[in-house]
């Protein structure tokens, strides 16, 4: 029986009609097959929904979300969070006030000196906005007026799988559902023959892994886990038949087992044998709409161009975002991006730029693109990573070999469309882009339980996020274990100042 | 600016504020009606006449109330509390949250009554029977009582005297007496196969075969059912089969589960859990074996084995993480695993604060952390083949006797070292009266000055050595001419060197002035490790005093020795380091200024090799001065004159080194220690005597490496102090205040008089016949095992936030009855399975759809669908493939190429087992955390990252998929199918049989049909592209039979696949 049962306990007699329904035979059904039975637009309210919340907390600002995750942790100096003084400073110890005994991983604790180190990349500001954006980002540096930057992030985890298993769960312990598995079990399905919660990955990245778990569902039903979509023959997992199976001799089987279970469904009289049914038809629809909407050859040339050449190649960061946008277009709620190879502790100067080749065009065509189709509004785009890097060289500071170690106590994120504020800037670090800063650039220490304006904990970030989906996070729980789980764990405050 | 919603302040204005309505009169109405509406559906007792406040208060008030006012201090509001009656009850100016028997005089009837309680942005609501409840509670005098989980198990529970003959036991008997009460009655008995298919599937996880479907329907005596509940139980699949699920609890797995997820060799505790089930080893002891075997008097292998339980979590190797961090985690998760397993408690949520809901403070928590924080680990893994410490050795009884064998020569060669020591006197003195002229320290293989550099390397001035830099070093004046000084970061490695095991015996000699840095620095190595080595030779200096380590894991498997007194500040001090190969803490010996340093052993156990693992830094594997990969090095000391000897130099030799007076001297006027320095440098029966010595280490590392190796349990000789660590956090602060001792919450029984508290303390308190819960939660979980749900569904938790019982006085007599069995699971399992309970007809009613649709009451058998182990050994087993074999290491199963690799670059690769052992029970697959076999958790098992006791059940359009497509199911379907093809039947036996096979009993006339059609349209699509039917049955790694027409083998497989994807396989009713 699954957790969510209980919720429905004391109910009336219309209720229980109801929990027949969706605690036995949705859980047969699952999200796809209650699409075809209920669609969303059938439900005649912008608020209602088809997943257990049945109906949204406020009007959603965001349909759908694609979070481009870049995993191994982007170092905001090179990139967004410009720091003139670390240039000046550059070689020069990190000074004890301002490290303020904070704690360093093992990889740099130990090092005898922690010398600062200037960014090498030249540093413009952008749009009408102004941000300062790294030589490095011409192309996000031309969409800067639909962004909105988040300087302040902060976070709990210093090690990469406590630290991305925090932002994708909201907790460091693994078992717990993640983002696009509570949004799936909130608010259900937009479309008919495809998943609602899909994973992307970048091929052949290497650096720090994924894990299953990111998308997992946790201890929610395991009919809301991210579908992994992955480039190639076989886009999802066993959805190609058999070689020597054709379509015709795959229907008629599918047709006589149909009948099989009808006939065993009017000896049990057991729904699940309905929904079992269900599933056969929608696995049969899935075969058919996930290379449809996998097959990139009909995109015209100018897209590509778009989206840059890489897009051209399946499994790229670029492909993948082509692949989101038409994903979103198909009513696929979340769409979860990871992109590996953020991890520079060493050589950053080489490596951050061919992240920034893999990434830079995509991101902005994608933000152009659904701009263009008038999706952008509704759609809401969020690209970041676990955590910061260090404003200080870990190893030697010379140009060809210095990295930076991993930070979390102030980071960017970017995000655009879905109601989030175009063209701003929210928090700011101080000057040695060490930590979270009041808007005099003083030192703060924001803590996840208060809410310090002008600093973002993943927590708040999730919180915020969640809203512009119609969501409250502190009523999407489950009870599990004795208390009602949410993924925002008990902490998370909606910051209204990222949102239009 | 700023956030939406701060509940805190809002709440306390809500709180605040004043209310003038009384109560509505409206309420008297409804509580009378209040049982109406919840009594047939929602798993609580039918209408009582009375409020009982464990069962009908204690949740309401726990669900919706307790967040704010319950046990937790820190988050209380208004300082009011209701989970007590002082708090309930106490006076508040003139204000009383409840007034016993006065409803209209209680502030929390005004407040709930007037909907301001619980505030609207809590989420919670109460509904107007619960309000009603309350009020009707208060009227009758408020009276507080104890959660009905945390009350003890009666001594006996009365058993409901019910007047039918429908009864074949006592569980039926409260069954029958709660159906009557709800006015149902149970179904007819399920027909023989369809039991016989239950049965056999809960109790060995596979499907009858046709013998035994034959067999029982032949048995026609009076005990047929007996006979194959008995059959089933001393199956050895029985103990596969009711492993699965407590290897969920115990998050048995593969792998490490963090970041590069390497395996983890564990299996031999899998192993012992389904040996331990066959066995029928007593619950109570099964429980005790695991939280503390290794406490137990002279304990039995197994039982040291079985603590293995507690090392099951997680474990990281990720570079930069700190250890501290991580061996915290790992308590944690044993107590949490430990709650949920054993207890039924969700005492996790009190790690960071006093629990909202159930009586356990945040002390308590770290009480029982206190238990388990207190074994010697590192915190982070090296590698697969390191097994983190504490361990155990798990030889097979051939590598028993060959490494008695092996430790035993080794013992033998260190005795004759010694003799050959006292036997060289004639020679030693035969030697001095031959009055020796010169003598030199034979063995030294490199004496390095650093006085000279040339292109990078500093010469040595004997043997091919040479020091390197390693980044910069400054070149300052030494103790004689040069000497590096060092930064902390860069270092010297001496190229060139023996000594990589720890066999090999070597001397250092080396001057050094130690600026004396507070923190461990390393002052020499020669280790493995990513991050910071531990594993190899090093010698760490802290605050002046020396340790000299030799490890394979520190600190479980290492010898190592520390200075009593320190090196002088500054100045320039010579430093000995001298090791013997033995493989003993005897073996180390360190000098400071040509003297024996007085040491003290701070570890001495060490087994397997040590070097030549893992990433080994920049040093590159040579032995290295002043420096470690992202350790602390030895910032501001300087290095001079270096020499290496191959042989543990004597006293003399060093003394020489230090002072520089030539032995040749010493000659002349034979000083102290001299008949040491003959017997190691120039004796030829004690060298070879030590090469002994050597070479039996040798042998037995080497040996010791093929051993298969777990890590367990093993208290440290001084319990580690347990600490309320603040939020949670392992940086907490840590003060004698904060501090805790081994303990048990004061809401259960008293842990009682324990000569040690120790684990074993711990586990005795958890199996004692009068700790409430223990038996309760391991029925309830067998009940669950059987009928898919608990009676008490929330397996996971007990407490107030559970769920009440469905039967509790069931529960109850079933738990006092496995006591007094003698914790017997098999009995406990017979008697569930032959009750007329279990053995009814699953098939729905139109009336019991309406009645109870969840089947909570059991008016009629289980239905669910099979688990994921389930599924692929039904077709596995059907098709003839299954490979029976038991236990061992991990098989790797059919799943899509590339899985484990294609997003972690750092984990091994996936390489599929070949031949039988691909076809073995799903329990012995390879359960990897991070990638878990995708087919398996498409069909709901998990990732066994954390522990678990419930798995959902879903039915999803991607388990369509798996069982149509992946080749696992596509495999097992043609395999059947060639074997009904070669039976000399017809098609329609043939069908028949496959049914049989797969679903344990004859298909139906409209079965049959439909089943015929298949294979007749399939024929005919074959027939018209012969070369796919070829292709379909070239899936798989085994080989069709070839005598075989292959369209026929093909449609013959596409009819055993629709059958294996219908309900009637995938369901057992």
């Amino acid at each position: 029986m699954r957790p969510e049962d209980k919720r429905m306990r004391i109910d009336d007699l219309v209720g229980l009609t109801r929990r027949e329904f969706f605690g036995r035979a949705a859980q047969g059904f699952g999200a796809l097959a209650l699409a075809s039975l209920m669609p969303s637009w059938v439900l005649g309210d912008d608020t209602k929904v088809n997943g257990v919340l049945g109906k949204l907390h406020h009007p959603a600002k965001a349909k759908r979300i694609i979070y481009l995750f870049q995993a191994g942790g982007p170092a905001q100096q090179d990139l967004f969070d410009y720091k003139p003084l670390l240039n000046k400073m550059h070689g020069q110890p990190l000074p004890e006030a301002v490290r303020h005994g904070q704690r360093l991983t093992t990889m740099s604790a130990h090092q005898s000196v922690i010398p600062l180190a200037g960014s090498p990349f030249k540093f413009a500001q952008h749009g009408q906005g102004g941000a300062w954006l790294s030589e490095i980002l011409p192309n996000i540096a031309g969409v800067a007026d639909d962004l909105c930057f988040v300087k302040s992030m902060f976070t709990e985890a210093i090690n990469h799988d406590p630290a991305i298993t925090f932002f994708q769960t909201g907790s460091q312990i693994a078992g717990r559902p993640s983002f696009g598995s509570w949004v799936s079990y909130g608010l259900g399905t937009m479309n008919e023959d495809l998943p609602t919660f899909v994973v992307l990955a970048s091929v052949g990245k290497g650096d720090q892994p994924l894990y299953s778990r990111l998308w997992g569902s946790g201890f929610l039903d395991s009919r809301y886990q991210g579908v992994r979509f992955r480039a190639g023959k076989e886009p999802v997992l066993y959805l190609s038949n058999p070689d020597g199976i054709c379509g015709s001799g795959r229907r008629a089987m599918l047709d006589r087992l149909s009948e099989l279970n009808r006939h065993e469904y009017e000896k049990e009289l057991d729904p699940e044998i309905e929904s079992r049914i269900a599933q056969y038809e929608m696995a049969y629809k899935m075969q058919t709409s996930v290379p449809d909407v996998t097959d990139l050859s009909k995109e015209p040339n100018e897209v590509f161009e778009l989206y840059g050449p890489d897009s051209r190649k399946p499994g790229t960061f670029a492909a993948n975002c082509l692949l989101a946008r038409r994903m979103a277009q198909k009513g696929v709620r979340f769409i979860q991006l990871y992109h590996q190879g953020w991890d520079q502790h060493g050589s950053l100067v080489s490596g951050i730029s061919v992240q920034c080749k893999d990434t830079d065009q995509p991101t902005a065509a994608l933000i152009k693109d659904l701009k263009r189709l008038g999706m952008l509004e509704d759609t809401l785009i969020v690209w970041g990573g676990e955590f910061g890097r260090t404003s200080y060289s870990q190893g030697p500071l010379e140009p060809a070999v210095f990295g930076r170690d991993h930070h979390p106590r102030c980071f960017t994120v970017f995000m655009a469309g879905g109601g989030v504020k175009a063209g701003t800037t929210y928090g700011r670090t101080d000057d040695y882009g060490y930590n979270i800063a009041d808007p005099d650039g003083n030192a703060m220490e924001p803590t996840k339980q208060d809410f310090t304006n002008g600093a973002v904990h993943v927590h708040d970030l999730q919180a915020t996020l969640l809203w512009l989906m119609g969501v409250d996070h502190k009523l999407l729980s489950i009870p599990y274990q004795g208390r009602d789980f949410r993924l925002t764990d008990v902490h998370g405050h909606v910051v209204e100042d990222l949102m239009q | 600016m700023g956030a939406i919603r701060n509940d805190r302040s809002r709440f306390g204005n809500l709180v605040g504020m004043k209310v003038g309505r009384g109560v509505s009169t409206l309420f008297l109405l409804v509580v009378g009606m209040s049982w109406l509406t919840t009594s047939a559906f929602n798993a609580v007792q039918a209408a009582p006449a009375k409020i009982s406040f464990s069962r009908d208060i204690l949740p309401i008030l726990s669900d919706k109330c307790f967040k704010c006012h319950g046990p937790d201090s820190e988050s209380r509001m208004v300082n009011m509390r209701l989970d007590s009656p002082e708090g309930a009850f106490a006076d508040r100016g003139g204000k009383w949250p409840i007034v016993p028997g006065q409803p209209s005089k209680s502030l929390v009837v005004k407040r709930i009554t007037a909907h301001e309680m619980p505030p609207t942005f809590s989420g919670k609501t109460l509904s107007k029977e619960e309000i009603a409840t309350i009020t009707q509670w208060i009227a009758e005098g408020a009276h507080y009582g104890k959660l009905w989980s945390f009350e003890s198990l009666p001594a006996s529970v009365p058993v409901p005297n019910v007047k039918s003959n429908w009864p074949r036991n006592d569980i039926d008997r409260f069954v029958l007496a709660r159906l009557i009460r709800e006015n149902l009655s149970p179904s007819p008995p399920a027909p023989r196969e369809r039991w016989l298919r239950r049965a056999t599937y809960d109790l060995t996880g596979l499907p009858p075969t046709e013998d035994e479907i034959a067999a029982f329907l032949a048995d026609t005596g009076a005990n047929a059912y007996e006979r194959v509940v008995d059959r089933l139980l001393a199956s050895p699949h029985y103990g596969e089969r009711i492993s699965v699920d407590w290897l969920d609890a115990a998050r048995y797995s593969d792998s490490y589960g963090y970041q590069s997820d390497l395996l983890m060799p564990t299996w031999p505790y899998r192993d012992w859990v389904v040996k331990s089930f066959n066995e029928n080893l007593p619950y109570n002891q099964f429980l005790m074996n695991q939280l503390a075997g290794d406490l137990l008097p002279s304990p039995t292998r197994d039982q040291r084995l079985a603590t293995a339980f507690n090392r099951l979590h997680r474990q990281s190797n990720e570079g930069g993480s700190i250890a501290a961090e991580f061996k915290n985690e790992y308590a944690v998760d044993r107590v949490d695993t430990f709650g949920t397993a054993m207890l039924g408690l969700t005492v996790g949520c009190a790690r960071c604060h006093d629990h909202k809901f159930d009586p356990i403070t945040q002390r308590e928590y770290y009480q029982f952390y206190a238990y388990f924080n207190s074994i010697n680990e590192y915190g982070l893994l090296l590698s697969s083949e390191i097994v983190p410490t504490p361990s155990l050795l798990l030889p097979t009884p051939e590598q028993e006797a060959k490494l008695g064998k092996l430790r035993s020569e080794s013992d033998a060669a260190l005795r004759a070292r010694d003799q050959a020591g006292k036997d060289a006197e004639p020679r030693y003195k035969h030697w001095l009266a031959g009055r020796p002229v010169r003598a030199e320290t034979p063995d030294v293989v490199a004496h390095i000055s650093l006085d000279t550099i040339d292109a990078d390397k500093f010469p040595s001035s004997v043997g091919k050595a040479f020091g390197a830099k390693l980044g910069n070093v400054e070149l300052v004046p030494g103790k004689s001419g040069k000497a590096v000084e060092f930064d902390g970061d860069n270092g010297i490695t001496v190229r060139g060197l023996p000594a990589k095991e720890r066999w090999e015996a070597f001397t250092w000699s080396f001057w050094i002035a130690d600026p004396r840095q507070t923190g461990p620095v390393v002052l020499l190595h020669r280790t493995g490790g990513t991050d910071v080595g531990f594993c190899g030779f090093d010698l760490m200096l802290e605050n002046g005093y020396l340790t000299a380590r030799v490890m394979r894991h520190w600190p479980g498997n290492a010898v190592a020795i520390r200075t009593q007194s320190q090196v002088p500040k500054s100045a320039w001090s010579h430093i000995g380091w001298s090791w013997d190969g033995s493989g003993r803490a005897a073996g180390l010996q360190l000098y400071i200024d040509g003297r024996p340093a007085k040491t003290t052993i701070i570890v001495d156990q060490l087994w397997k090799k040590i070097n030549g693992y893992g990433d080994l830094g920049p040093s590159g594997g040579d032995w290295a001065f002043g420096q470690r990969f992202r350790d602390a090095g030895f910032k501001g000391g300087k290095l001079d004159e270096l020499t290496f000897a191959q042989r543990a130099l004597s006293p003399l030799e060093i003394t020489q080194l230090y002072d520089g007076v030539p032995l040749t001297a010493v000659l002349k006027s034979p000083a102290i220690g001299l008949r040491e320095y003959y017997i190691s440098a120039l004796d030829e029966q004690a060298r070879s005597a030590q090469a002994a010595v050597q070479k039996a280490q040798t042998d037995l590392a080497n040996f010791e490496e093929g051993i298969m190796e777990i890590s367990v349990m093993q208290d440290a000789p001084t319990p580690n102090p347990a600490y309320v660590l603040r939020r949670g956090q392992y940086d907490a602060p840590r003060t004698a205040e904060n501090r805790v001792t081994r303990g048990v919450p004061k809401s259960l029984p008293a842990l009682g008089s324990t000569t040690r508290n120790d684990r074993l303390a711990l586990a005795k308190w958890v199996t004692r016949p009068d700790n409430p819960l223990t038996a309760r939660v391991a029925v309830n979980r067998i009940w669950q095992m059987l009928f898919g749900v608990g009676l008490v569904e929330t397996s996971e938790n007990f407490g107030i936030q559970g769920s009440r019982p469905t039967h509790p006085e069931l529960l109850d007599y079933l738990a006092r009855h496995f006591i007094d069995s003698g914790w017997n699971v098999k009995e406990l399992i017979r008697e569930i399975v032959l009750s007329s309970t279990y053995r009814q007809d699953s098939v729905r009613t139109k009336k019991l759809i309406d009645a109870d649709p969840l089947n909570r009451l059991y008016a009629r058998g289980p239905s669910l669908r099979l688990s994921a182990e389930m599924v692929r050994d039904t077709v596995l087993a059907a098709s003839g493939l299954l490979n029976p074999k038991m236990g061992g290491p991990p098989v790797n199963a059919y799943q899509p190429a590339g899985i484990w690799t294609e997003n972690n670059g750092m984990t091994p690769q996936f390489v599929q087992s070949t031949g039988t052992e691909l076809y073995r029970r799903s329990i012995y697959s390879t359960w990897k955390r991070t990638s878990p076999v995708p087919s398996m958790l498409i069909f709901d098992a998990n990732s066994r990252e954390a522990c678990t006791v419930r798995r959902p059940t879903t039915n999803t359009p991607l388990q369509a998929l798996v069982l149509l497509n992946d080749v696992q199911f596509v495999e097992a379907a043609r395999v059947l199918a060639e074997r009904v093809l070669q039976m000399n039947t017809g098609d329609a036996a043939r069908i028949k049989t496959v049914f049989v096979r797969l679903a344990g009993r004859s298909p139906d006339a409209r079965e049959s049909v439909l089943l015929m059609q298949t294979f007749i349209e399939q024929r005919r699509q074959f027939r018209l592209d012969p070369d796919s039917a070829r292709r379909l049955i070239s899936f798989g790694d085994s080989k069709a039979d070839s005598a075989l027409n292959p369209v026929e083998l093909a449609a013959m497989t596409v009819m055993v696949q629709t059958v294996m994807n219908s309900d009637a396989v995938i369901w057992k009713r």
